[in-house]
């Protein structure tokens, strides 16, 4: 006799038999248990800036200790990470590091935070969970770097160990994530939507995408929807998209095309909107949503002057929302 | 979805806008420190999963 097991981590709900691999590549069915093939066993470590992640409003200019397995559960046509996201474990070569000695090393590396990331931390769900409950009693963050396409009840078990995410709402249509991700949007937009109940810090991304989702439109209905769902608050970075993987057929996303969403996103009321991959653009800083002034002026991923005081605005005491101790 | 040709980009504008982000950039590779390891050593079983049914055979 041999067990057909469900795994209950994303909407796929991939029912397995025996030997069979989840769509992540990196769960699997052992003799009717689920196992995760990943844990502990990251193929990427790196330690990054907290603004590459990218997150504006978490402790600014400190540095992440950044892990990532192979696998995803999305499947992105312009993803940038693909040869670890779109490979099993064993296609990448991985390294024997468990959570007590990410913690280790993360403390070692003088890094405030670690960061999981780089391909989706959904699919190394139970390495990131206990790895966070070790973070938090060495007083370190947890940032989770995902597209969110995760049930609400393991996410509901995670919130409490997570500090901050970067969610990447890619677009907003159903269509746009079936046809470019394979995915789904609902469930997305539930997980951000518990995130922020949860008390979980969130900034989004969204990379624009020419001729697939950079339309007005588009743009326009994506920050209605984080200022009705979210609040003003919640940071949106516009990305800038580079030929990759599936896309290179594509150009670069024009700087105009940027300019336009950053616009679009302000008059939709949203406070802080930035800029990401084009070095120097306006929308690098951090503005007060009072008085205007520049509060974080920013390069790239250096910052040149930072005029947020006690989490508020030294020039009018306006509270300035996020992480900044 | 219906992809529409775009206008002529300026490529002098976009290789400085390139060159200028890599300078940005700060990355440092932890990976030559660590002991490689091979997917089917030390397996963890996952939560939040089901058993749905048994198959005779």
């Amino acid at each position: 006799m041999s067990s057909v097991v469900e795994c209950k981590i994303c909407k796929r709900r991939c029912r397995l038999v025996n030997g069979e691999h989840g769509d992540c590549r990196v769960r699997v069915n052992l003799d009717g248990k689920l196992f995760s093939l990943v844990y502990g066993k990251p193929c990427a470590v790196h330690v990054d800036p907290i603004e590459k992640k990218p997150l504006f409003h978490v402790l600014p200019q400190t540095n992440a200790f950044s892990i990532a397995t192979a696998g995803c559960n999305v499947h992105c046509k312009f993803c940038q990470n693909w040869q670890i996201s779109q490979r099993s474990a064993q296609e990448t070569r991985n390294y024997d590091l468990p959570p007590k000695r990410v913690v280790e090393e993360a403390l070692r590396s003088s890094c405030k935070s670690i960061a999981y990331t780089y391909s989706d931390p959904v699919i190394f769900y139970e390495y990131m969970l206990d790895t966070s409950k070790l973070a938090h009693e060495k007083d370190l963050l947890n940032l989770m770097i995902t597209a969110a396409f995760i049930e609400e009840e393991p996410l509901l078990e995670l919130c409490p160990h997570i500090d901050a995410a970067n969610v990447d709402l890619k677009g907003i249509t159903e269509d746009y994530y079936r046809d470019m991700c394979s995915a789904e949007l609902a469930p997305v937009l539930n997980a951000i939507k518990v995130l922020k109940r949860e008390g979980v810090w969130v900034e989004l991304t969204n990379l624009v995408v020419p001729t697939w989702n950079d339309s007005q439109k588009d743009i326009r209905e994506l920050c209605k929807w984080i200022f009705n769902e979210t609040g003003p608050d919640t940071p949106l970075h516009f990305s800038k998209f580079w030929p990759q993987h599936q896309l290179k057929n594509l150009p670069p996303t024009p700087v105009n095309t940027l300019n336009t969403a950053w616009e679009i996103a302000r008059k939709e009321g949203l406070h802080f909107v930035y800029v990401g991959n084009v070095p120097g653009h306006a929308g690098n800083n951090t503005y007060c949503p009072k008085d205007g002034k520049v509060l974080i002026r920013r390069i790239g991923y250096n910052i040149l002057e930072n005029n947020i005081i006690n989490g508020q605005c030294k020039f009018c005491q306006t509270p300035i929302p996020g992480i900044w101790t | 979805m219906l992809q529409k040709k775009l206008p002529r980009r300026t490529f002098l504008k976009e290789l400085g806008l390139i060159f200028a982000g890599f300078f940005s950039l700060r990355f440092k590779s932890l990976l030559n420190g660590f002991t490689e390891t091979k997917p089917s050593d030390g397996l963890k079983e996952a939560k939040h999963y089901t058993t749905v049914e048994d198959l005779a055979g």
